[in-house]
């Protein structure tokens, strides 16, 4: 499934409001075409999904628009987006990797950390007391 | 003695002796600049609080969905979540990626496992199917109920607590009692400087309850606390729509999209507003006549609003000077639900002027002041909309 589908991760700030801005991929006024038929307006925009993520299909209706508009966004640097990915996991796991710590996450590496430094102590005293 | 020579011409008449012909009337150019500062009063009333902090509650609706944030391979018996907690046992786990329903293998997500909910594939008797992927979105079904089961456990979601705070503002001026006194032409300095004194500070107070960032000063304060209020910028978050990257202007269906965003909630109200800046009201304003509509919203809430008929919904629109390129906000456009805006002010210190203070051993000076309280909340901000870099 993931083959057709490009996506494009927000890298969220615990300390600010969530990041769920929808970009505008399309703007069009009312028109008639060559052969005369009356194209209606449409304006259509894209948001995040629930797991944070931007999906493009580019097998879909006006994912040209779509890609566009979010490369331009990613190109920019404004906004906190960051991709394309071939899949979601790709786009999380790159996400992970430069977003801030929430408050949990700070807390659950301080013990880690401290898990590590008591580990290297007691090390340390062993080999001092093996000499 | 100055002596003229041969005919008396205007330039040599004595300077004293000519009156000035200055025109009475003083045009005042700005005597209004804060139509959203009237406009959000009209809302939901102004209401005064007992605190510089306002706490609310509201209720939303129990989580549905939940993020893979692992993969878990085929026939694994746990899948790993952002949020286990909010799956119970026996409830169906739909994952909309692969397709497939699991069953909940556990009272509370999370309990078997750390940050996995235990789960039975649809027939529950083995693990899942098919290999999870970091990033499926997870929804949560109904339990599914065993002939004769127990009822399942209990379980249900608090509601969000929030907050914004008020802020206090003063401004003075001054002037002599002699000044007061003096004759001048037309209105008196006095009163236009103290009804301009007032507009300028109206509009001060319009704009930041744009783009206020609410702040109490806790760290830096080794004396008395300052607060700063929060506008309807900071608040709404969930529907921010960004028309930076296409061309052309706002059309009635951009608004309707606007629009939609804002109604997919049922306390939605049916009737929302639009407060547009410079270039989203240039748009709407070059809309076919037959789109925009005179009702009773027009005079409501007091000034001039227009109304759109739009599929999601009914969109009564004004302009605030205020969000135009001058002040760089041109691009910016607010649609806000009007049942959950309310102004807020501390109880007993609502913004108000006070004239001719003055200090008793100080007779010939005196000052005005305008000092006051104000706040505003907006209330299940999923129901209101701002719009950017629209062109």
């Amino acid at each position: 499934m993931e083959g057709h589908y490009k996506y494009f991760a927000v890298i969220q700030d615990s300390s600010k409001a969530r990041f769920n801005r929808s970009f505008v991929y399309l703007n069009q006024r009312e028109w008639t075409d060559q052969r005369g038929q009356f194209q209606a307006a449409m304006c259509l925009s894209i948001t995040p999904g629930a797991n944070g993520l931007y999906v493009v299909d580019t097998e879909a209706d006006y994912a040209k628009e779509k890609l566009a508009v979010l490369n331009r966004v990613v190109k920019d640097g404004v906004h906190p987006v960051i991709g394309p990915f071939d899949s979601a996991a790709d786009a999380v796991i790159a996400e992970r990797k430069v977003r801030p710590l929430t408050d949990k996450e700070r807390v659950a590496q301080a013990d880690r950390d401290a898990a590590e430094l008591a580990t290297l102590r007691a090390e340390k005293a062993n080999m001092k007391a093996s000499r | 003695m100055t002596v003229v020579t041969g005919n008396v011409r205007t330039d040599q008449v004595l300077a004293a002796k000519v009156p000035v012909n200055m025109r009475d009337t003083i045009d005042v150019l700005d005597a209004q600049k804060a139509f959203f500062e009237y406009l959000t009063r009209q809302f939901n009333g102004v209401r005064g609080i007992d605190s510089m902090k306002y706490d609310f509650m509201e209720m939303r609706s129990y989580p549905f969905l939940m993020t893979v944030t692992a993969v878990n391979a085929a026939a694994a018996s746990i899948v790993t979540v952002d949020h286990p907690e909010y799956a119970h046992r026996d409830q169906m786990i739909y994952n909309t990626r692969t397709q497939e329903w699991y069953l909940m293998n556990e009272d509370i997500g999370g309990v078997g496992t750390g940050g996995s909910i235990t789960v039975l594939n649809q027939s529950g008797a083995a693990g899942i199917t098919s290999a999870t992927a970091i990033g499926d979105v997870l929804q949560i079904g109904p339990e599914a109920h065993a002939e004769g089961e127990a009822i399942p456990p209990a379980y249900s979601n608090q509601p969000t607590s929030r907050f914004t705070y008020l802020f206090q503002h003063d401004k003075t001026r001054g002037n002599t009692d002699i000044q007061q006194k003096s004759k001048e032409y037309g209105t008196p300095q006095l009163i236009l400087d103290r009804k301009q004194f007032w507009v300028d500070e109206m509009r001060a107070l319009a704009m930041l309850l744009y783009t206020g960032k609410q702040g109490r000063e806790v760290v830096s304060a080794s004396g008395p606390r300052r607060h700063q209020m929060s506008g309807i910028t900071e608040q709404i978050t969930t529907n921010v729509i960004d028309f930076q990257s296409v061309p052309g202007a706002l059309t009635l269906a951009s608004v309707g999209e606007m629009l939609r965003l804002t109604m997919q909630h049922s306390a939605t109200s049916s009737t929302k507003v639009a407060v547009c800046g410079q270039n989203s009201i240039a748009a709407i304003s070059a809309l076919p006549a037959q789109a925009i509509r005179t009702t009773v919203n027009e005079t409501s809430w007091g000034k001039e609003l227009k109304t759109l008929v739009t599929p999601f919904g009914n969109l009564s629109i004004g302009y605030d000077s205020l969000l135009s390129a001058l002040y760089g906000m041109a691009d910016k456009m607010f649609i806000l639900d009007p049942s959950y805006i309310e102004r807020l002010f501390l109880t007993g210190l609502p913004t108000h002027l006070i004239l001719n203070v003055q200090a008793n051993d100080d007779i010939h000076n005196q000052k005005d002041v305008i000092t006051g309280t104000d706040g505003i909340r907006v209330g299940l901000e999923e129901l209101h909309a701002r719009a950017e870099n629209i062109k």
